[in-house]
């Protein structure tokens, strides 16, 4: 009776929702070269075009009898789920290796650079791995949860903000050319692992998913846009010179007798990032025992678990590690590949075997 | 077993985790709270003045509110953050920047280069970029080592008066960088000097004027009767006091009420020009020679005499700024890149020889709001 | 003869450990000897075993009691005197219980019983029985006189408003306190025995109208499923009843106001009653019920609200305020500004300890005090306020072990826990791992085990209820009586059924 694992769409809503604010906090324009501009508008709004172009296969695989990606790759045949199931488990260890390396040199160079990082990490993987152990359903309803508060929180440190603002700082769109926020946005699709997580999750979700896809995609995109307001808006050029530009914001926030609440924001992250990772490794492990059904739920998550820290503790000790790991070329192709041609082999595949029944029959 | 594992793991993480040595070290009784910093630069190295939290003298005083619980520390070094790090040398603590309310850097560092001086300000974790930021002509150590008579923490003064300013025109360190690094703007930031014996046993600092920029050097000055026509044309100034002279009343005081101030900024024939339209409102807080009746006309009369003043000195204090001191501290270069766009972007890299050539000119509209409380004379 | 009888019991006395001897379900016999013979093998030299002998028309019978659980008067005058002086009494054994059951004993509960361990577990429960040589059976006559507490205000769930009424010990008491207030023939009552050696009476109680029959089905396996020796609390059954999930919140509740146990069993919930405790349980409970009280229904809605969101407050301010204060001062002292930071750097210096370890010392002596507090007889127990008000409120502040903000925050802290004494255990543990977090790991470690506290909240789902609804999952219908208190106008318009927070299948339970 305990541990049933269907959730809401509205709680998928919630945590592909916290997944992503998570990523949009921890934006590193420096890492892209890119930087926080009035040029964010259509950057996001390049990446709803492209999210939405990924999400379509995956929904066609969907409305073949509300099944995911795995269910349908079993339909196929079990050698093909196999596949899949690994491609998928490597896909999200590698999300979560990126952001759990990511939050220890946020932590490390904004933070507290005396963290001892490989205990860290530890603790963090611990957290995450008893989270994920908790089920997809504990996962889901605590989001929303802390999707409320992030939004509560960081909107109350916004509005401190509002008398920051400075006109002067907001210039012309595409004042860099077309370019800069087209290449952003791909950027921003290739580290949107919320897609596949869609691709997994979806057999467990009752509700209306394209529908709260599309609310998903909405709120983020207002999401992005207001915190790019105001860190353009306050930070303007400074924004440049930081590592972190929308931590800075709370750096700079005040309310009252409270200054630098950045202990605050950092809260949020934190919130945010032990969801994310809890989230990506209950789907890893979800994956890797289809691909190897005899894994036990909790072995499968230790295991993952172990790798992530060894893996983010390796990366993340060297900054050139990490930025090599957040190589643009890199993480497109994976995403490309994990989103796009996986499931349009899927869908390839399946018409041919439907043809073939048909033929027969 | 796995509970007895589990049970180990638990202390070795939170201790491991904490790096347990270094946790005692950001124990509150263990950090030393830096005040306030101001950077002079003598012989090829930075001087750091640096005001702390003095624990025990805190302490000490208890009851005691009007006692000075703090203490000034001098450290040099080639870089910032060397003569920063010259601080646990005497104290033997980690510094807290967290509570830094104002750095004062004077001429000579500022010659060096803002951007030498700011760059451990804003890359270190500690440290935070809105704090309060003020240039003095002088030294800087003389600012921070200031007799501010009772005040118990100098540094809480000198952030009190740059605030008390104009919130709106307060200059902090990130105002500074966003400014330099911004292409079409200039920072300003005010300029501080010790109060002198004037008037008699006065003590502390007092704001002198407003120091103007090229990018990250200073270029010069605006003196105290120019600076607040500066916050004019901003539009950056309330609750404050002008004073007009007329011959029909002498000098007329009036309180600013309200400040705003719009620029037009493009291309005509080509040439690109810079309209300031002025709006304010005031209250007449003073009138020298005060009529025994205050009619309609001589309302009018004070209102057209302030217009004209204000449009004159501050057309005035526009030449100074881009034609002598050639600084865009309005941000003309930015308004022009938001309203023409490609011909900014053809000037950028030579913005600063365009625009002493940008036709500047500036209308002001006045309302008087109040004449006062009084309107007949007293003696009368 | 009864002597005889003890001495032929002795030579076949059962062996007390031997369980199985106690457990077997013998038959009651026709020979009135071998009855007691079998009785007095049962209870061996127990001197609370009473029989009375009398003669029914020249036919040996025995009256049975346990001493201390009859009431002899009643006994009496119910059962022995009408049977001594009834007139034509048959002759034959078998027609004598038959007009004696008829016509002669006035009690008006009375039971034929054919098992010996009836017999026992009746007379254990204050019951007379009645042996007549010749039949096979005996007569279980009502007349319980033990002593109990009587009904009084309840001490741990304190209320502004409402009923002065708390359960007792005595279960069939308990029983008519629900039974008053839910005067209605859908509200059933249950019974079982639970507990090898004490034998200890349960009551399963709900609504047959509203009731979740699924839940109520695993209540009842579950509690068919304990095998324990004794149950001498409803603490005992709670492990049983709870959720599977390890968290250190319960899912069952516990309730000593039969207002506040009719009003869930109105809701569809199951009610479970033990004997031998003012404790009832109620199940499913949910996290939120935490911060209701019975009385918020009878006050205005503006101000139940307002108690709830003091309650909400409170419990949130007692867990994180310590863990919040060490994690600042240690780790984040920019947070703090500068008149606070002056104060506590200032007081701080003085102490020896380091922050963490100062808020865990304070706590450890405040749960000691409270403890022993709880426990001390009361004629000293003004000398544990005074040690505590001189030694820690004043000694320990004035000697610079302490510092004085600290004890405000555990003041502060003490006194929110107090508020919704629900969570009294969760909240003392919870607050210790808040303060460790704090102290190693700031903002981070204080987040971290926050979130791990919600996703394990959010984890229990008993009996297929999610234990946060109606916060997660969102069941906007739920807010008005959950989390906010609508007015009776608006809330007597939908009846709120625990069926209303089942999961999205639409059924409480798989």
């Amino acid at each position: 009776m305990e541990g049933i694992s269907k959730i809401r769409s509205t709680q998928l809503f919630c945590l592909l929702f916290v997944s992503r604010i998570i990523t949009a906090l921890m934006l590193m324009p420096a890492m892209e070269r890119s930087a926080i501009t009035v040029d964010m508008l259509p950057r996001v709004l390049f990446w709803d075009v492209l999210a939405f172009l990924c999400i379509l296969p995956i929904f066609r695989l969907y409305d073949h009898g509300k099944s995911g990606i795995l269910d349908y790759a079993q339909v196929i045949s079990p050698a093909v789920c196999k596949i899949v199931a690994v491609l998928l488990t490597l896909y999200f260890l590698f999300a979560n290796i990126n952001l759990i390396s990511g939050f220890e040199v946020f932590s490390t160079t904004v933070v507290f650079p005396e963290l001892n990082s490989i205990l860290f990490l530890i603790l963090f993987a611990v957290v995450c791995g008893y989270i994920a152990s908790l089920g997809l359903e504990a996962v889901a309803r605590a989001s929303s949860v802390v999707a409320v508060l992030a939004v509560v929180i960081v909107g109350l440190l916004l509005i401190t903000l509002i008398p920051q603002v400075r006109k002067f700082n907001f210039t012309p769109l595409f004042y860099d050319g077309v370019q800069v926020p087209i290449t952003a946005a791909l950027r921003s699709i290739a580290n949107t692992t919320e897609i596949a997580a869609i691709a997994v999750v979806l057999p467990h979700v009752t509700g209306r998913v394209k529908r709260i896809y599309a609310a998903w995609a909405g709120g983020i995109t207002v999401w992005i846009i207001v915190l790019s307001f105001f860190a353009v808006g306050a930070l303007g050029a400074f924004a440049t010179t930081q590592l972190f530009p929308f931590y800075t914001l709370a750096e700079i926030a005040s309310a009252g007798i409270f200054q630098r609440l950045d202990s605050v924001m950092t809260s949020v992250w934190v919130a945010c990032a032990v969801i994310k990772s809890g989230f990506l490794i209950y789907l890893a492990s979800d994956c890797v025992r289809r691909a190897i059904p005899k894994l036990g739920k909790n072995t499968s998550i230790l295991l993952l678990s172990a790798v992530t820290v060894g893996c983010a503790a390796f990366i993340s000790l060297d900054e050139q590690r990490y930025v090599q790991m957040n190589n643009y070329t890199l993480s497109l192709i994976i995403f490309a590949v994990i989103v796009l041609v996986m499931p349009l082999t899927l869908l390839l595949l399946g018409a041919i075997r439907r043809r073939r029944k048909g033929e027969e029959g | 077993m796995k509970k007895l594992l589990a049970i180990l793991l638990v202390p070795l993480i939170l201790f491991g985790a904490s790096g347990c040595a270094d946790h005692l070290n950001s124990d509150i009784s263990n950090r030393v709270v830096l005040q306030g910093i101001g950077v002079d630069y003598e012989e090829g190295q930075y001087t750091l003045t640096i005001q702390v939290f003095n624990l025990s003298q805190a302490s000490s005083s208890g009851a005691e509110t009007n006692k000075n619980v703090t203490t000034l520390y001098t450290t040099r070094g080639t870089t910032i953050s060397q003569a920063a790090n010259g601080i646990r040398q005497f104290i033997g603590k980690n510094p807290m920047y967290s509570h830094n309310r104002v750095l004062v850097v004077s001429q000579a560092a500022a010659d060096t280069g803002l951007r030498d001086i700011l760059d451990y300000f804003i890359r270190d974790y500690s440290t935070r970029p809105s704090i309060d930021f003020a240039v003095t002509a002088g030294k800087a150590s003389e600012i921070l080592s200031a007799d501010f008579g009772e005040a118990t923490i100098p540094a809480e003064e000198i952030a009190n008066l740059l605030e008390t300013q104009s919130k709106k025109a307060r200059v902090q360190v990130m105002n500074i960088v966003n400014r330099y690094i911004a292409p079409g703007i200039d920072p300003t930031a005010p300029s501080l000097e010790v109060v002198e014996g004037e008037p008699k046993d006065a003590k502390g600092v007092r704001i002198s004027g407003v120091a103007i920029m090229q990018d990250d050097r200073i270029c010069g000055y605006l003196d105290s009767e120019q600076a607040p026509f500066l916050l004019v044309l901003d539009g950056n100034i309330k609750q404050n006091e002008i004073n007009i002279p007329m011959k029909e009343f002498g000098n007329v005081g009036l309180y600013i009420v309200d400040c705003k101030s719009e620029k037009d900024v493009g291309l005509r024939d080509g040439r690109p020009y810079a309209n300031f339209n002025l709006r304010l409102r005031f209250d007449i807080s003073e009138l020298q020679n005060a009529p025994q009746e205050m009619t309609e006309e001589k309302l009018e009369n004070i209102r057209q005499s302030a217009e004209e003043y204000i449009e004159k000195t501050c057309g005035q204090v526009l030449e100074k700024l881009t034609r002598e001191l050639k600084s865009d501290v309005f941000g003309i270069g930015r308004a022009m890149m938001m309203s023409e766009t490609a011909y900014f972007k053809s000037v950028t890299d030579r913005w600063r020889k365009v625009l002493p050539m940008v036709t500047t000119s500036v209308t002001a509209e006045v309302q008087i709001r109040r004449s006062g409380h009084e309107s007949v004379e007293i003696n009368a | 003869m009864f002597e005889s009888i003890k001495r032929a019991m002795k030579k076949s006395l059962i062996p007390e450990d031997d369980l199985g001897a106690k457990k077997e379900n013998k038959t009651i016999m026709a020979s009135l000897r071998e009855n007691m013979v079998y009785l007095y093998g049962q209870f061996g030299t127990s001197s609370d075993f009473m029989v009375r002998e009398i003669t029914i028309a020249d036919i040996p019978a025995a009256v049975v009691t346990c001493e201390g659980m009859v009431d002899k008067d009643l006994l009496a005058r119910s059962v022995v005197e009408p049977i001594l002086l009834a007139e034509h009494m048959p002759r034959r054994a078998g027609d004598q219980l038959d007009y004696i059951r008829a016509q002669v004993v006035t009690n008006v509960d009375a039971k034929d019983v054919y098992q010996f361990s009836q017999a026992i577990e009746l007379l254990l429960s204050g019951f007379a029985l009645l042996f007549i040589d010749g039949v096979a059976c005996c007569e279980a006559y009502g007349v319980q006189g033990y002593p109990t507490r009587s009904i009084e205000d309840s001490e741990t769930q304190a209320q502004e408003r409402g009923p002065r009424e708390g359960f007792v010990e005595a279960i069939k008491m308990n029983m008519t306190l629900v039974r008053r207030r839910l005067k209605t023939p859908q509200a059933r009552f249950e019974m079982m025995t639970l507990g090898s050696s004490s034998n200890t009476q349960v009551c399963i109680c709900y609504m047959s109208d509203r009731v979740d029959t699924a839940i109520l089905d695993q209540v009842k396996r579950r509690l068919a499923d304990i095998k324990l020796d004794i149950v001498m609390e409803s603490g005992y059954v709670q492990p049983f009843l709870d959720t599977s999930v390890k968290s250190m919140f319960t899912a069952v509740g516990v309730i000593e106001r039969p207002d506040s146990f009719c009003a869930k069993l109105s809701e569809g919930k199951v009610g479970v009653l033990v004997d031998g405790t003012p404790f009832a349980l109620v199940v499913p409970y949910l996290f939120i019920e935490n911060f209701h009280s019975p009385d918020d229904y009878a006050m205005r809605p503006y101000y139940a609200v307002f108690l709830r969101f003091i309650k909400l407050i409170s419990f949130f301010i007692s867990i994180f305020l310590p863990g919040l204060y060490v994690a600042i001062a240690t780790f984040h002292q920019e947070l703090l500004p500068e008149s606070v930071l002056y104060d506590i750097v200032s007081t701080h210096a003085r102490t020896p300890l380091p922050i963490m370890l100062e808020a865990v010392l304070i706590h450890l002596i405040y749960e000691i005090m409270r403890e022993a507090g709880l426990r001390i007889p009361k004629q000293m127990g003004h000398a544990v306020s005074i040690i505590g008000a001189i030694v820690i409120g004043d000694a320990a502040v004035s000697a610079g072990v302490i510092a004085p903000p600290m004890l405000i925050i555990v003041a502060i802290s003490a006194i929110t826990s107090y508020v919704t004494p629900a969570l009294f255990e969760p909240i003392s543990i919870l607050r210790f791992l808040f303060i460790f977090a704090g102290g190693f790991l700031g903002f981070y470690g204080l987040v971290m085990l926050g979130v791990i506290v919600l996703v394990n909240l959010c984890a229990i789902n008993p009996y297929g209820i999610p234990y946060m609804s109606p916060i997660s999952p969102y069941y906007k219908s739920a807010l008005r009586d959950m989390v906010y208190r609508a007015g009776w106008k608006n809330l007597s318009k939908h009846k709120m059924v625990i069926q209303d927070f089942g999961t999205q299948h639409g059924k409480a339970v798989r």
